[in-house]
């Protein structure tokens, strides 16, 4: 029961790759269900937006553009978010790796010239202008799926919910009643703290081929092994932070962390070399 | 934002197993086709010939001969076709819903109950003990914490196959009340 007394209603849908569930209370069932499907559907337009893996969505047009173009002011607010993270973490996060993930095979060929790395120099961005100074090609991963969360989570205290979590396998943000941060680790399911109105991260890095590449969102940085825990207030900056930290030396990571706002939650045992059972 | 670590008692292990369920057929049918007025129930027994069909099509096995799908209707008007269909994932047992236009376009998809099943499901007696004195302690219920399991494996590529298989079950074997009894 929430606090408000009405049973919190919950959904899930396939969505931004990944499983997204929603859980809302404190509304008339009705309602929660509204609030509910227009946050689904609010993440549904962040992944048309934003998506590398669709040529017309805004990223995939701006992999293939010459001149400025004209970008959706959402994906003007995620690039900003990005391109700034990219300077304050000292490129550790770094949306224009998107040609280095293509010439490992991460994410599909778009047909055009482009070179693997660049840094947030070359994006130029004005309002919702946007133009590309060299032939990077931009990723929005590890940034846009938390951005999602946090529209989601705005849209539904928009509508009044009280007490809602959003969680797009495994980064979400809640808001209402505290939330218990439950981690998978090579010994099984942890369970490390209670969160309130925050958002929490977790990126693995060579655990098995199919994890997310942290290792490639922070560019040619040294690979490391292991998974971290980022909590911060916004779910895109627990999002990016993972891969800050994966990138980041251990005993650096969680004062880069916290520089950048956030907190990384520390493993309960070292991180374990890598364990190739799942491949 | 606040967090509070469970210092006191160390980080607890739970259970690896979550499942949830967030529909019945009845729920499902009532969020997909919010105005059909009723679900005619017409499964659908495939032939071997139109599950090679539907590989064919798809490129996505169907592995079963019976498909549960309901026609929804308002006021006898035929709305579109509600299939129920499971995939089965590395690490996770998921039963969904899909609405299909009669024109064969995904109208919408709802995920009706994810199972999952990470890591060694097999513990321990003494642990779910441990377990369960913690919990009540921390006062945290079962039901309301939250899967936050490294995110990446966890593709929903599988529904994405499923919904694609689905699509091609419908090219094959279902006919749309209004032109399927055509005499000739």
């Amino acid at each position: 029961m929430s606090p408000s007394g009405t049973h919190p209603i919950q959904r899930m849908r396939p969505g931004l790759g990944t499983f997204v569930e929603i859980s809302a209370a404190g509304r008339p069932p009705d309602q929660l269900i509204a609030a509910i499907n227009q946050a689904f559907a609010d993440i549904a337009r962040v992944e048309q937006l934003m998506s590398f893996h669709r040529p017309e969505s805004d990223i995939g047009r701006i992999n293939r553009s010459y001149g400025a173009i004209e970008i959706h002011p959402w994906t003007a607010r995620v690039l900003r978010l990005a391109l700034r993270l990219a300077q304050t973490s000292a490129h550790r996060f770094n949306p224009t790796v998107g040609g280095e993930l293509v010439a490992r095979g991460r994410l599909p060929d778009p047909a055009t010239p482009f070179i693997p790395t660049g840094h947030a120099d070359d994006i130029r961005l004005e309002g919702t202008q946007l133009q590309r100074l060299r032939p990077v090609l931009i990723t929005l991963d590890g940034i846009a799926k938390g951005w999602a969360v946090d529209r989601a989570i705005a849209r539904l205290r928009s509508c009044g919910v009280s007490d809602a979590v959003v969680n797009a396998g495994g980064d979400w943000r809640c808001f209402g009643t505290p939330r218990v941060i439950r981690l998978d680790s090579n010994a099984g399911c942890i369970a490390l703290g209670e969160l309130t109105n925050g958002a929490c991260a977790t990126s693995a890095a060579g655990r098995n081929a199919q994890d997310f590449p942290a290792q490639l969102i922070a560019g040619s940085e040294p690979v490391r092994y292991g998974q971290w825990t980022v909590i911060a207030r916004y779910a895109w900056l627990a999002d990016a932070l993972t891969k800050v930290a994966a990138a980041t030396a251990n005993d650096e990571a969680p004062e880069v962390i916290r520089r950048l706002g956030g907190q990384l939650l520390e493993p309960v045992a070292p991180c374990q070399p890598i364990l190739l059972d799942d491949i | 934002m606040r967090y509070a670590p469970f210092i006191a008692l160390a980080p607890f292990m739970v259970p690896a197993v979550q499942a949830n369920q967030y529909f019945t057929t009845e729920q499902a049918q009532k969020a997909l086709f919010p105005s059909a007025t009723q679900f005619l129930a017409s499964p659908v027994a495939l032939s071997n010939e139109q599950r090679l069909q539907i590989e064919e099509l798809s490129n996505v096995r169907q592995r079963w001969k019976e498909q549960p799908v309901w026609r929804a209707e308002k006021d006898g008007a035929f709305q579109g076709w509600y299939i129920e269909d499971r995939v089965i994932g590395k690490h996770e047992f998921i039963r969904y819903a899909v609405a299909l236009s009669p024109e064969g376009r995904v109208l919408g998809i709802e995920i009706m109950e994810y199972l999952e099943t990470y890591g060694d499901q097999v513990r321990q007696a003494d642990w779910r003990g441990q377990f369960l004195g913690r919990t009540s302690q921390s006062g945290f219920k079962l039901g309301e914490d939250i899967r936050n399991i490294s995110g990446a494996t966890l593709s929903c590529r599988n529904i994405t196959n499923g919904v694609k298989r689905l699509l091609a079950l419908q090219q094959v074997a279902l006919t749309a009340p209004d032109s399927s009894s055509k005499p000739k």
